[in-house]
């Protein structure tokens, strides 16, 4: 009997249904896309930020974990200037995002060296091809860089070794020659990285707390509506109990559809919000998931209980012949 | 009597619309404060970056330039954008008898330019610094380098002799670059060992820019914004004036030492890539998530006034149906209730944005020690805005409420 009428229930009043399963639906996809969103662009930035350069500088050749580049420095001759010729990786690019490089990496002239010395892309110089310019501000400028001779002695290491900045110490102080930590972004990352935390948790609140309004409201004009219905089931004698029961059941298989339905659009919302922002896929996070399908349910039941209770305190004759 | 049902169905019947306002308010709020942080974000975080340290380089190719003229770093059309900058004069010298690059440079002092004071030194650009010991002060203090310190052997709190003087080891410190294999002092005490008083060699500096990634749009097909700049900086005449007029009126890193240079005779200064370009990417990134949010917070704004809207009609169906029964048209009805929603929408599009205005600023307080501005034109976009989701929200469920015959409506169980 009790299955039958929420079946009923759902199944005669499709629209109806249909109304409260979106009121349900669409502000659970909004919460978890904010809050999966604003949990893995925390990480995504500590990634973005981890990849802006080398963590360590070595000063001589070494084994050193992670993405290395190796450079061996020498000088040359270009008419009667001594230039800073730079055998290096390729991987050194990589390195350095930063640097600004016109045409492509391979033999590539410092910006200084090359507005000196009038040298452009496809220009000849000490018997090479220029295959582009790279602009440093820093002393690179004045060098050129060529592929380095794997027999040449190695002078420096730009290395990024994974890991925060206590485990770059932990390598570096492992080498025995002398090895320059690099602290500024690591600096910069804790700062930024807490902020952005902080921003991300306040701006995720603000939204899931707008979203969730909606939902209470939606609910409860779907409860007022029916008030009538309810007046007509305790006139045939059903409880106070019974009704509550009978509504529970309802909002509990509209939360079932409408949070895995909300939650799966609103992983696929931020997935597309994440490759637009990142370029790159956003994790599942199951955590912000889970937490906003809490959110919602708790909120939910929520809007549907303050309405159920104004509903049954009415006299069943009054509701019926309204208000 | 239109008017007097408006007012009257507002005032008798206030309670009612409470629900709606609030709607209205909260999700004109969420969106216009969020709007008002991401337009004000990349101002915030981009003084915050600058605890990254230097961005600016400047030197005399192969050669020093007087130490008075860096007040050209902040005699420019820029310079409250200039946060800070440290001179250096780097000399070789002997140091307990063994030959040793110094720098002479400042830690943290006051400087004057033109009336205006402000702070200056190694303080001011650097960040990431590990120090065992203390910055020094003083004439009579030094700083050595890690690599350097390992060569001589000191230790901090002993003395060094430099030329002829002594000087005590405030520190020894790790910066990450050359300066680990020098000895930082004075700077006055460098001119002094150099025989080059007056005279500096280089200066970082740190400024607060926009990032250049932004002009790459404005750029012609094929052109790379590496070689406008370098254009800018040899040839102006060559460059497209609306691109000069952007970068003559944004304070792009670019922009900032082309002004330096022009102001300090002999130099060429520098964008530092590695910190500029950071920068840029991380900004970037953090305003795209921010009008990413701005957006959700947008539409859960509208679904939340769209769901306050709806419900307001349907709780007044039986009303509609008697204002028919006693024979107003279908667009009488509708005007009156139109009429209500635009001036709940007026309402609560106003506190929204005195919402979002205190938000805007209570978050940017919180978290950025800063307030962002808010631009009034945003209280403008948010009221219209407002209004316009408060109609959709009332004519949507105003349509099958009117079309509804009256008898039903009033007699509906």
């Amino acid at each position: 009997m009790f299955a039958r009428i929420v079946k009923a229930s759902i199944v005669h009043h499709p629209r109806r249904f249909a109304v409260a399963l979106a009121a349900i639906l669409v502000p659970a996809a909004l919460v978890t896309a904010v809050a999966n969103f604003a949990l893995d662009a925390r990480a995504k930035m500590k990634t973005e930020l981890r990849s802006r350069g080398p963590n360590l500088v070595v000063m001589g050749d070494a084994d050193v974990p992670g993405l290395v580049a190796r450079r061996s420095v020498s000088t040359a001759a270009v008419g009667d200037v001594e230039i800073t010729v730079i055998g290096a990786d390729a991987t050194i690019r990589e390195l350095h995002p930063g640097w600004r490089l016109e045409g492509r990496w391979g033999t590539v002239a410092g910006a200084r060296l090359a507005s000196r010395h009038k040298l452009g892309i496809g220009d000849r110089v000490l018997g090479r091809t220029i295959d582009g310019i790279v602009e440093t501000g820093e002393a690179e400028d004045d060098a050129l860089f060529v592929a380095r001779d794997p027999s040449a002695p190695v002078a420096r290491i730009d290395a990024r070794v994974p890991g925060d900045v206590a485990e770059v110490e932990a390598v570096a102080a492992r080498l025995g020659i002398e090895a320059r930590v690099q602290r500024a972004l690591a600096a910069s990352e804790g700062a930024i990285l807490g902020k952005l935390t902080l921003a991300f948790g306040l701006v995720g609140l603000l939204v899931g707390a707008v979203s969730a309004l909606s939902m209470a409201m939606s609910l409860a004009a779907g409860v007022a509506q029916r008030r009538a219905e309810f007046a007509l089931w305790r006139a045939l004698g059903a409880g106070d109990g019974g009704i509550v029961r009978l509504l529970a059941a309802e909002v509990a298989a509209l939360l079932g559809v409408g949070l895995i339905a909300g939650a799966a659009a609103g992983l696929a919302l931020s997935q597309a919000l994440g490759t637009a922002v990142f370029g790159q896929s956003v994790a599942v996070r199951p955590a912000a998931v889970v937490a906003a399908a809490l959110a919602c349910a708790a909120i939910a039941a929520a809007g549907a209980v303050l309405p159920v209770r104004r509903a049954l305190a009415v006299e069943p004759a009054l509701a019926l012949k309204d208000e | 009597m239109f008017a007097r049902l408006v007012v009257e169905s507002l005032v008798n019947r206030w309670r009612r619309k409470l629900g709606a306002v609030a709607a209205v308010a909260l999700g004109t709020g969420a969106a216009t404060g969020l709007l008002a942080l991401f337009l004000g974000v990349g101002d915030l975080l981009a003084a915050e970056m600058r605890r990254y340290g230097a961005n600016i380089l400047v030197d005399a190719p192969g050669g020093t330039f007087a130490e008075e003229d860096l007040r050209g770093v902040r005699n420019h059309f820029w310079k409250n954008n200039v946060l800070g900058f440290a001179p250096f004069l780097v000399v070789e010298a002997d140091v307990n008898g063994r030959r040793a690059t110094v720098a002479g440079t400042w830690v943290d002092r006051e400087y004057e330019t033109f009336g205006e004071t402000s702070r200056a030194g190694l303080a001011t650009v650097v960040s990431g610094w590990r120090l065992d010991g203390r910055w020094m002060r003083g004439a009579d203090e030094a700083m050595v380098g890690a690599a350097l310190a390992r060569d001589l052997g000191v230790r901090p709190g002993d003395r060094v002799r430099l030329d002829g003087r002594e000087l005590a080891v405030a520190a020894v410190f790790s910066s990450g670059g050359d300066e680990e294999r020098q000895m930082l002092v004075d700077l006055a005490v460098a001119q002094a060992v150099a025989g080059k008083p007056g005279r500096v060699s280089r200066a970082l500096v740190s400024a607060l820019v926009t990032p250049e990634a932004e002009l790459a749009k404005m750029l012609a097909k094929g052109d790379t914004i590496s070689d406008v700049t370098r254009q800018l900086a040899t040839d102006p005449s060559k460059v497209d004036p609306k691109i000069v007029e952007q970068f003559n009126c944004t304070p792009y890193p670019t922009t900032i030492a082309m002004h330096i240079r022009r102001k300090i005779p002999g130099v060429e200064a520098r964008p530092i890539r590695q910190a500029t370009e950071t920068e840029g990417a991380v900004l970037g990134r953090v305003r795209g998530a921010f009008l990413v949010l701005a957006i959700l917070a947008a539409g859960a704004g509208a679904l939340g006034v769209l769901a306050a809207m709806t419900s307001a009609v349907i709780d007044r169906r039986r009303e509609i149906g008697l204002l028919k029964a006693l024979g107003a048209t279908d667009g009488g009805v509708a005007a009156l209730l139109l009429t209500e929603a635009a001036i709940l929408g007026v309402v609560g599009g106003l506190l929204g944005f005195g919402i979002g205005f205190g938000a805007a600023r209570a978050i940017g307080a919180a978290v950025f020690a800063s307030p962002p501005p808010v631009p009034p034109a945003l209280g403008l976009l948010a009221l219209l805005v407002a209004v316009a989701v408060a109609l959709v929200g009332t004519a949507w469920p105003l349509r099958a409420a009117v079309r509804l015959e009256p008898h039903r409506v009033l007699h509906e169980a």
